[in-house]
């Protein structure tokens, strides 16, 4: 073995975060061809008992590292994830393979015949696609204990969840199987698996990036983001995939506003609010643990609420099954034998539901969301659980909300559900409960603020507060 | 309402009670008075 496969055997094995590994492979200490090579012989290795990966691109991935290698041996400059190994959740397009979004009906589907936007923005910034990765079949789920392609298992506990519905694409970062991954967040499916999985994850804005070239779910409540195992990578995966797309009819036109400058600033004079109300009702000790560790970073702090969190819950929810429901009808119709019966189900209910209740549920929301920027009048920043405890065990179906049993599958989200179904940012910062498990903690901004919530998060590890490693509270 | 679903309506037990559990969230949404001029969302506008 030479000294750069040797090297690159040591960064591939999950050592480096994303911004060295990509310094390194742009100097030409490492190449990308054997830091693509030993990401794949970890999947190899690991992903049989995760099951993070649906598809790996072995050849593929082989082939892009090796002409990212030539390309910065002419002296071109390639980009800012030069050689970082990247997956995605199996609702993006990626040319040649089939977008399944988790289901066994879209199998049937002829492959995709370009890239999601976002998976050209990876490439193009240099960074190398391993594959696409396991999520609850067409994203309605917060375990991906997938019907079809089996369930992920927790790196951190192979008998817990991973959480959902990106599950694959936090799995993955956690195992240090890729650095950075894509999911989406309709509900909580990315803050959820990143609190389950103790990485890092961010939900930008509504209409922050473009979803061009992913499968739907519910069209104005779907925002896709990134995975990483650092601040400071989440930030640069964000940098990376900002930029209009006049595709997608919700991407805003804004100008690219660049967090990574911004990380240093530091949170000394921000004001934080802990949410209070329904944002600690039925939470664990963990987890409120975890959000008083984050708010004590604060020197300007208070408890405030949000009225009314548990209808905005309730509409999101409504909201959510009504337009799954319409988007799957014909499919409902035709081929309901090929649906998950837990996912059929719910979203045959939601093709009951009354107008009036959608109807109710939107004008809820703008009334929501007007509550929510009196708040950030006051505070900089919003915090509040990702989930109500740690992960639950692989197969559970109900845990205990303070003493109140309820199942899993739709109460997993009841903390991210208000914040995504008025659109704002969230990073999901990964802390560590006393009993093991991760958990994480939803750093929320006024809209279009993500720099600031990635600001925090920077600052919360820089104080070791929060960490992608195992960490003792 | 579970045995009307199921029953009198035909429809399947699973859906029936994913309907019921959707319909308590239902009636938190209508429960909520709000003013006549509030129109529904987007929320925001790119």
């Amino acid at each position: 073995m030479s000294a750069r496969s040797a090297n690159a055997a040591a960064a591939g094995a999950g050592a480096e975060t994303a911004i060295n590994l990509a310094a390194r492979v742009r100097r030409a200490e490492l190449s990308a061809e054997a830091v693509t090579s030993a990401a794949l012989a970890r999947i190899r290795a690991h992903n049989p008992s995760l099951n993070c990966f649906t598809t790996v691109l072995y050849e593929q991935a082989l082939t892009d590292a090796r002409r990212l290698d030539a390309r910065i041996a002419a002296g071109e400059d390639p980009g800012a994830l030069a050689g970082v190994p990247v997956g995605v959740k199996d609702l993006f397009d990626v040319q040649g393979v089939v977008t399944r979004a988790g289901s066994k009906i879209l199998t049937d589907g002829a492959p995709a015949s370009s890239d999601a936007v976002l998976v050209r923005r990876l490439r193009a910034a240099g960074a190398i696609l391993l594959g696409c990765q396991n999520m609850d079949e067409f994203a309605y789920g917060f375990t991906t204990e997938n019907a079809h392609y089996g369930a992920t298992r927790n790196p951190h506990d192979p008998q817990r969840v991973a959480g959902g519905s990106s599950g694959g694409s936090a799995a993955a970062v956690a195992a240090a199987l890729v650095a950075v991954s894509l999911g989406s967040d309709t509900n909580g499916s990315i803050r959820v698996p990143a609190s389950f999985c103790g990485v890092f994850g961010l939900k930008p804005t509504f209409g922050r990036l473009p979803r061009t070239g992913s499968f739907p779910f519910v069209h104005d409540l779907d925002h896709v983001g990134p995975f990483a195992r650092t601040a400071t990578d989440l930030a640069l995966a964000y940098d990376v995939l900002q930029g209009h797309d006049a595709s997608d009819p919700a991407c805003t036109v804004r100008p690219i506003e660049a967090a990574s400058p911004q990380l240093a600033n530091g949170v000394d004079t921000m004001r934080a609010g802990v949410l209070d109300g329904w944002f600690e009702e039925g939470a664990s000790d963990e987890a409120l643990a975890a959000v008083a560790r984050v708010a004590g970073t604060f020197r300007l702090r208070a408890n405030v609420s949000l009225p009314e969190a548990k209808r905005a819950r309730a509409a999101a929810f409504c909201l959510t099954a009504a337009s799954g429901g319409a988007l799957h009808l014909e499919r409902l119709r035709n081929r309901p034998q090929d649906f998950d019966p837990a996912t059929r189900d719910r979203l045959l209910a939601g093709t009951l539901l009354p107008a009036t209740v959608v109807v109710q549920a939107q004008r809820l929301r703008r009334w929501f969301a007007a509550q929510a920027a009196i708040l950030f009048e006051k505070v900089d920043v919003l915090l509040a659980p990702c989930t109500p405890d740690v992960a639950p065990r692989i197969g559970q179906k109900t845990m205990s909300l303070r003493g109140i049993e309820v199942p899993i599958r739709p109460n997993l989200g009841i903390y991210t559900q208000p914040i995504s179904f008025v659109g704002l940012p969230v990073v999901a910062v990964p802390l560590w409960s006393a009993s093991g498990p991760p958990i994480g903690v939803q750093v929320i901004t006024p809209a279009w603020k993500e720099a600031r919530a990635l600001r925090v998060a920077a600052a919360l590890e820089r104080h070791g507060i929060v960490s992608a490693q195992r960490i003792r509270p | 309402l579970l045995e009307y679903w199921t029953e009198i309506a035909g429809i399947d037990t699973g859906v029936a009670a994913q309907f019921i559990a959707l319909m308590s969230q239902a009636d938190l949404v209508l429960g909520l008075p709000l003013p006549d001029e509030l129109e529904p969302g987007p929320v925001f506008l790119p």
